[in-house]
């Protein structure tokens, strides 16, 4: 009997970290999205107002989050030539998106520094919005299925409690 | 510094050079790849140099352009205004000299595409460089001087070792170096990486009228530095700052003073004889060798 009641904890905690972890892609989504808009505001005010490298704008940027700093990191390795294109497509650090969004996003940041100010002003007011709406998005899913899941896995570990116990 | 820049295939055959002696590296589009090192040519072949031209390594657009986007830090944007003047500095002064197609608008150049040459020209430190004329130059006190010599002859690094033994030697001359393409002093995030001693205020990237108007103003130079004068306004700026009591130390692309003296945009400044001296460089045997430095009449003084 002790056995079953652990045995029921440990599927009760298995359950809830579940829905707590579905909970927190959601999370980090939101914020991954949040980071990018303001990154792209901080990369148009950096290069309108002194053509900073990009280099140097990674390097003085803000503190963002653990997923976009981690993103911005690979990509730096990727201008400073110790990684391939390929390699930042494969991107780790951007686990929590799907294959389409992955490759929009590093295709955005491949082209960051190609062209000319204006040019560059102009792409960045466009991730700016692309990304905004893609935040909002984010943002309603995180509030609609966050708290969702983490209820529907503690439903699903007490039910799993009731019928065996 | 070379390793920033250059594809690592290409990083890897340069690195079986002597490296350390390359003056320059020319790569065009489908053609071989040229090294100078000492005034002499030879093809770039996987092992090193080599004068047989079916070893030579073959330049390809995607070379040039990989080469374009690190010299530029992936940050085109930031050097827009060099690219459309023919070359981009980099870190650690490096000139990439480039030619491609033109963008005109409205009869002016915005932006040069399709780049298909590259010249990638080596600073040199060579401390001292200078020592043998210096005291032709000082006279109680500087003297204005042209450093004259036909491009690749080391007009620059003459400057910036007259510069360093300004300081060095401790005559407490306020230098302003106004130093347009990034060429003498190389400010890196606004510290110079090519040493230009201790008592020179460096005003990097900006164009030589608007360095000499604030400079004079605002930093008190005794001594106005910069490189590579030619166009009308340059040498308005140069006269306008003469009659200020300032010192100038320039320098002009032309192969001897005669050639000087047919340039109309000078005239003035030498009937004016704004220029007490001038040092007339030659790159034969190597790049740097002082042919004669003549006073503001043209007579020699030295060799």
């Amino acid at each position: 009997m002790t056995f079953k009641i652990f045995l029921l904890c440990v599927v009760l905690v298995c359950c809830i970290s579940i829905g707590i972890k579905i909970s927190k892609h959601y999370a980090i989504r939101e914020r991954f999205y949040k980071d990018l808009c303001d990154y792209f505001k901080e990369y148009k005010l950096k290069v309108s107002y002194s053509k900073q490298k990009i280099l140097e704008i990674i390097d003085t940027s803000r503190n963002y989050g653990k997923e976009f700093s981690h993103f911005l990191m690979e990509y730096k390795r990727y201008i400073t030539c110790e990684i391939d294109e390929t390699l930042l497509t494969k991107c780790n650090s951007l686990y929590f998106l799907n294959v389409e969004e992955r490759k929009e996003v590093v295709d955005m940041f491949l082209s960051l520094g190609t062209m000319s100010k204006e040019e560059e002003m102009e792409k960045s007011r466009a991730g700016e919005i692309i990304n905004s709406e893609k935040y909002n998005k984010c943002k309603i899913e995180k509030s609609k299925f966050s708290s969702l899941y983490v209820k529907l896995f503690i439903i699903l570990a007490l039910f799993i409690f009731i019928i065996f116990i | 510094m070379l390793e920033k820049i250059l594809p690592s295939t290409l990083f890897g055959a340069i690195n079986n050079t002597p490296i350390d002696k390359i003056n320059e590296i020319r790569i065009r589009i489908n053609r071989r790849i040229v090294v100078t090192i000492d005034g002499k040519s030879y093809y770039l072949s996987q092992d090193g140099l080599s004068s047989k031209a079916d070893r030579a390594l073959i330049a390809s657009g995607e070379m040039i352009e990989s080469i374009t986007k690190r010299a530029c830090e992936n940050s085109v944007y930031a050097f827009t205004d060099q690219i459309k003047n023919g070359y981009i500095t980099t870190k650690g002064g490096i000139r990439i000299g480039i030619a491609g197609e033109g963008v005109i608008d409205k009869n002016v150049v915005k932006n040069l595409k399709n780049i298909n040459s590259l010249v990638i020209r080596v600073p040199r430190e060579v401390r001292g460089c200078s020592s043998g004329i210096m005291g032709y130059l000082m006279q109680d006190e500087f003297l204005s001087t042209l450093i004259v010599s036909p491009p690749g002859c080391g007009k620059t690094t003459f400057i910036r070792d007259i510069i360093y033994q300004l300081s060095s030697k401790n005559y407490c001359y306020n230098v302003l170096l106004i130093d347009e393409k990034f060429e003498i002093a190389n400010c890196f995030n606004g510290v110079p990486t090519l040493d230009v001693g201790n008592f020179c205020d460096i005003l990097s990237g900006v164009p030589r009228g608007y360095g000499f108007e604030v400079g004079v103003k605002n930093l008190r130079p005794d001594i106005i530095v910069t490189d590579e004068v030619g166009t009308e306004k340059d040498c308005e700026a140069l006269f306008k700052a003469s009659t200020s009591g300032i010192r100038l130390l320039a320098s002009i692309h032309a192969s001897s003073l005669e050639d000087l003296e047919k340039k109309e945009e000078f005239e003035r400044l030498i009937h004016n004889k704004v220029f007490k001296r001038y040092v007339l460089l030659t790159a034969s045997p190597t790049p740097g060798k002082v042919v004669g430095v003549y006073d503001e009449n043209f007579r020699c003084i030295s060799y």
